[in-house]
């Protein structure tokens, strides 16, 4: 059974990850905040009890299902379109030889020294990513994220999503290469 | 999360350099996050920690009720023992079946007094028993009847 100590610091780790990702899905930031705060609470009361270990996949669950609900009771909403014209720029407008990936290059403990210049462009490509995050299609997002950002394995992250360990590797991989392409296509070297 | 592990991500060749690229910049964003968001996250962090609180208070009292419970079941006053119970569902049962057996056996002795009264007229009577099996007699009784 999960201690107060073990939930406070399960909650802790993961509530700001927890709100990006249902941002990037509802794409507002009170609403998202409800759904976080929605999956603590279910959390809390239904399985509290459970062991520490088990608390990442069931709060991944939690929280995907009711973004999913959030959608269902949503249907009319088409946040696809509108973005892509809103967030994108005109092109030709950045840099040729910037790549956002580069802010990130420095290994950690180096991130003190960097400038106003640095961290203006750490922030603009953070963004970027975000946008292109945001873009994905739902379960390509859920996949990547659950994967790579919660570091589940591939069987919790099927066990979150409700679906078959292939169909995460392929959503994984979908989400993977159409990513790489966008953040190319944004100026990202490939 | 608080650790920043950029890792070198000069160009996207591979997927694992560059989902760990993708990973540390979602780091650096929640790590921005405003204060507005960060306060709402962290009450919503304390409330769910209280509810987890007050659901383990009550699976606790439940645990204790139910200990309680088991006990009274061994005469305790909460809850009536078994053969209380059970003498209170039978012994409704038992009284109707009883009631039948009293009216059956009532019946009985009635049905039997009034065999006994005929007999008793019959024999006490001045006319002989055998002459109720006579023909003539009973043409005679038909005849004389008042």
């Amino acid at each position: 059974m999960a201690s107060r100590q073990e939930l406070s610091d399960f909650l802790s780790s993961v509530e700001r990850r927890a709100f990006k990702q249902a941002v990037f899905a509802v794409r507002d930031d009170d609403t998202a905040l409800d759904l976080v705060q929605d999956a603590m609470m279910r959390l809390a009361e239904r399985y509290g009890d459970k062991p520490a270990e088990e608390l990442p996949m069931l709060f991944q669950r939690i929280l995907q299902n009711r973004i999913h609900d959030h959608f269902r009771r949503n249907k009319v909403r088409n946040f696809w379109v509108t973005l892509w014209s809103a967030l994108r720029g005109p092109p030709g407008e950045a840099d040729e030889d910037f790549d956002p990936l580069e802010s990130f290059e420095a290994e950690e403990g180096s991130q003190a020294a960097e400038s106003t210049e640095d961290r203006v462009a750490s922030e603009q490509t953070v963004r970027i990513i975000e946008e292109e995050i945001e873009r994905l299609p739902t379960r390509q997002r859920e996949a990547f994220l659950l994967r790579y950002w919660e570091d589940l394995d591939v069987a919790e992250t099927a066990a979150a999503m409700g679906c078959s360990q292939g169909s995460v590797k392929t959503h994984c991989s979908r989400a993977t290469h159409s990513l790489a392409a966008a953040l190319r296509s944004r100026g990202f070297k490939s | 999360m608080t650790n920043h592990s950029f890792r070198p991500a000069r160009s996207v060749r591979t997927t694992d350099a560059f989902t760990r690229s993708v990973v540390s910049a979602l780091d650096a964003g929640t790590e921005r996050l405003p204060y507005r968001i960060t306060h709402r996250l962290q009450l919503a962090s304390q409330a769910a920690l209280a509810a987890q609180t007050a659901v383990l208070e009550t699976v606790e009292a439940n645990v204790f009720a139910t200990v309680h419970a088991g006990s009274g079941a061994r005469g305790g006053h909460d809850q009536p023992s078994l053969p209380w119970r059970l003498l209170v569902t039978l012994l409704p049962l038992a009284a109707i079946i009883a009631g039948f057996v009293a009216i059956a056996d009532i019946g009985d002795a009635l049905e039997a007094d009034e065999t006994a009264e005929i007999d008793e007229a019959v024999l006490t009577d001045e006319v002989p028993i055998s002459a109720y099996a006579d023909h003539g007699f009973g043409v005679f009784l038909k005849n004389n009847r008042p």
